[in-house]
């Protein structure tokens, strides 16, 4: 019994690798790309090279906060980071009808949702729900039209402050769109095809871990030897040294497909209630108790009564002078200052009343946010809204100090701009949630937003490892079969033999032309976005046809060849078009560094592939 | 063969989790009920999983769709009644 299942477990395994096997490297190869997506992005918008960041880079930051904050109430400000290296505007002015709707939350944030539940009659509750449906039905509303309306950011240059127009390009965010709804397809019909393939590659997992008996003793084995056992070995390592990053990639995957393919049991408690089920998942995303917001709101009546009580005081007490010496000079010498403090008091106030920022004030903000986070703070938001007449600043961290912190509830700070006083502070997870917790650390994990570069580094390698897991598990059952192919030629090992060469090979070739293209498609071009991602797909799909048409292993060490010249192209045509002076070579941002060097190791390794590939041709044909 | 035993275990082990997962969104014993449904649809992929495995095992074809068909009806009724009495 235990043998049948294992054999049965080995066959479901090679052919629920194999079936989706294309697909799942393609995936792989993006995926991995992403975790570097905004690099890329950067890589392909050669204009933001020459920004570097400096210690003017705050200044610069601050001027433009408080030029596009005098035209528009949300001003978002993304300072140079590890990751980027120009500053980032994104100005949004809501018109007043959309403000209503969204009543104070302009972001997706879900502070305005958390009100006290546990009090009042029903009624209220109820009436309170079906206004807070309203609220969200307008709201959704309103997000599908910015979103359709979404400008465009603008970049400036961290030291000068010019303003940086880079070229279109879909960058990293083309890879990374890749990975989940592949490219031109209904977002729908993509998602699932994405998705039946994770879920192969899940059984592919753990059909994996079952058939194999000695999980410890193969991390340390390696037997480069030509034949299956090489490939097994090849294979093996790196599956069993990263298989927690598999089992985590690919369940958490799946969880982003949850909604899509799993729908039924939101159907079952919310029906096609989409509203329902999303203030559904408000509610447990949110905080427990808006307690820091009451607080606040006691702290404001209090100063106000402070006020008052000073006034009063004042009065109080000219009135007592006044009656106990009955001397006017003195009197009126106390009415006189009294006066002097009223007109300060009104003063505050309308100091206060004013929505201009300057810089004072942020810098008053900033100065607070970073006692949050000590030389952390990434970007913020001010948010003008003139019917309150509040003027707020949204502090976010560079790098997130807790992986809870996920799309639907960012780590952030709250402050009133105009005297720099905390109003919320909010670092998820905002309640003790556990299923909710559990998802988000999950999807977290998948797209390692919370990581630092290093830990995004460790990401990276574990996505190579998959990629090197798929392509010799690809490889090797066709080495299991060589020998049988040779005995009796089958269409089946044709097939899988040219669709290995054409997809292991294709889609590095295809990735290197979409940087060429990049580079070389003309500025002015209209259409170089859709031209750089069909340099990508015809360069793929002449992989594929050279594959069909060639003799396998020639093709193999050809491809891999000309793949190797490629990425070497890259580095000397970076250098070509961007270059202005020859000192840039060593003098730009590190991350233009580590592009060339990935370039040039990547060619490298390729090039390994094509000697090993070649050496073994070469045996073959001596046999 | 593998064939149908690919279909039993694609198809009717999809229906299998989805039913499970909607059984699964009604018992759980959690206060907020998004907390049920989320764990549920969590749940169901692992569900489906597992009944790959169990499909691709040596287990009879015949009683294979027996048990996934039997199993999925109940689900269906038991889910019917739950429908009834909480939705």
């Amino acid at each position: 019994m235990e043998k049948g299942f294992r054999q049965s477990m080995r066959w479901v395994h090679t052919y629920s690798g194999l079936i989706v096997g294309w697909l799942l490297f393609a995936i792989f190869v993006t995926g991995t790309s992403s975790y570097y997506k905004k690099e890329i992005t950067l890589w392909m918008q050669p204009e933001l090279h020459k920004s570097i960041q400096s210690k003017k880079t705050l200044d610069v930051a601050m001027d433009k906060a408080i030029e596009f904050s005098n035209k528009s109430d949300t001003v978002s400000i993304y300072l140079p980071d590890t990751r980027s290296n120009a500053i980032r505007v994104m100005a949004r002015n809501e018109n007043s009808s959309s403000k209503k709707a969204q009543s104070g939350d302009s972001h997706g944030h879900s502070h305005d949702h958390s009100h006290d539940h546990g009090e009042g009659a029903k009624n209220k509750e109820k009436s309170l729900e079906k206004n807070q449906k309203e609220n969200l039905q307008k709201k959704e509303k309103s997000n599908k039209k910015k979103r359709r309306m979404r400008t465009p950011p603008k970049y400036f240059d961290a030291t000068t402050g010019e303003q940086i127009k880079p070229r279109a390009t879909a960058g990293g965010n083309f890879l990374y769109r890749f990975h989940f709804e592949l490219y031109n397809m209904p977002r729908g019909l993509a998602r699932w095809i994405v998705g039946i393939a994770t879920m192969f590659m899940f059984v592919a997992i753990i059909t994996g871990v079952i058939i194999h008996r000695r999980i410890f003793k193969d991390i340390f084995t390696f037997r480069p030897k030509a034949g299956p056992r090489g490939w097994m070995d090849a294979h093996i390592l790196p599956a069993v040294a990263a298989l927690p990053f598999f089992i985590m990639i690919t369940y958490s995957g799946l969880l982003f497909f949850n909604s899509t393919m799993m729908p039924w049991a939101i159907k079952a408690y919310y029906g096609d209630d989409r509203i329902a089920y999303k203030q559904a998942f408000m509610k447990a995303t949110s905080a427990e108790k808006p307690s820091t917001i009451i607080q606040n709101k006691v702290e404001v009546v209090d100063e106000k009564a402070k006020n008052t009580n000073i006034e009063r005081i004042i009065n109080n007490n000219t009135n007592r002078y006044i009656n106990k010496y009955d001397n006017s000079k003195n009197a009126h010498r106390i009415l006189n200052s009294n006066a002097n403090k009223q007109i300060a008091i009104i003063k505050k106030k309308t100091q206060e009343e004013s929505l201009d920022l300057t810089k004072e004030q942020i810098l008053a903000v900033l100065k607070k946010a970073n006692g949050i986070w000590p030389n952390n703070v990434g970007n913020f938001k001010i948010k003008k809204d003139e019917a309150k007449k509040t003027l707020q600043m949204e502090v976010y961290p560079k790098e997130e100090t807790t992986i809870f912190s996920f799309k639907w509830n960012k780590e952030y700070a709250l402050y009133d701009a105009k005297n720099a006083r905390l109003i919320k502070k909010e670092v998820p997870p905002l309640n003790g949630n556990l299923v909710i917790n559990t998802s988000t650390a999950f999807m977290s994990l998948h797209m390692a937003l919370f990581a630092d570069s290093t830990l995004r580094f460790i990401f990276f390698i574990c996505g190579i490892m998959g990629i090197i897991l798929i392509g010799t598990g690809l490889i090797l059952w066709t080495k299991k079969r060589e020998y049988k192919n040779e005995q009796k030629k089958s269409i089946g090992f044709f097939i899988v033999e040219k669709l290995n060469i054409g997809t292991i090979v294709g889609i590095f070739i295809a990735i290197a032309v979409y940087f060429i293209a990049n580079r070389l498609i003309p500025m002015d071009e209209v259409l170089r976005k859709s031209f750089e991602i069909n340099a990508f797909f015809i360069a793929w799909a002449l992989a594929y046809i050279y594959a069909f048409i060639r003799n396998s292993a020639k093709a193999w060490i050809e491809q891999l060849v000309f793949a190797a010249i490629l990425f070497m192209l890259l580095p000397i045509l970076n250098a070509i078009t961007t270059f202005e002076s020859f000192s840039q070579i060593y003098n730009r941002d590190m991350i233009l560094i580590y592009f060339d060097i990935f370039f040039v190791s990547i060619a490298s390794a390729l090039l390994l592939c094509a000697y090993i590939a070649n050496k073994k041709s070469k045996k073959g044909e001596i046999k | 063969m593998t064939l149908i035993r690919f279909l039993i275990a694609s198809f009717g082990g999809y229906i299998f989790s989805a039913l499970a997962s909607v059984t699964l969104a009604f018992v759980l014993p959690f206060e907020n009920k998004f907390d049920s449904v989320e764990l549920a649809s969590m749940l169901s992929f692992i569900i489906w999983l597992l009944f790959i495995l169990y499909a691709f095992s040596s287990v009879k074809l015949k009683s294979l769709f027996l048990q996934c068909s039997l199993i999925s009806i109940n689900l269906f009724l038991i889910n019917t009644c739950l429908m009834a009495v909480k939705g």
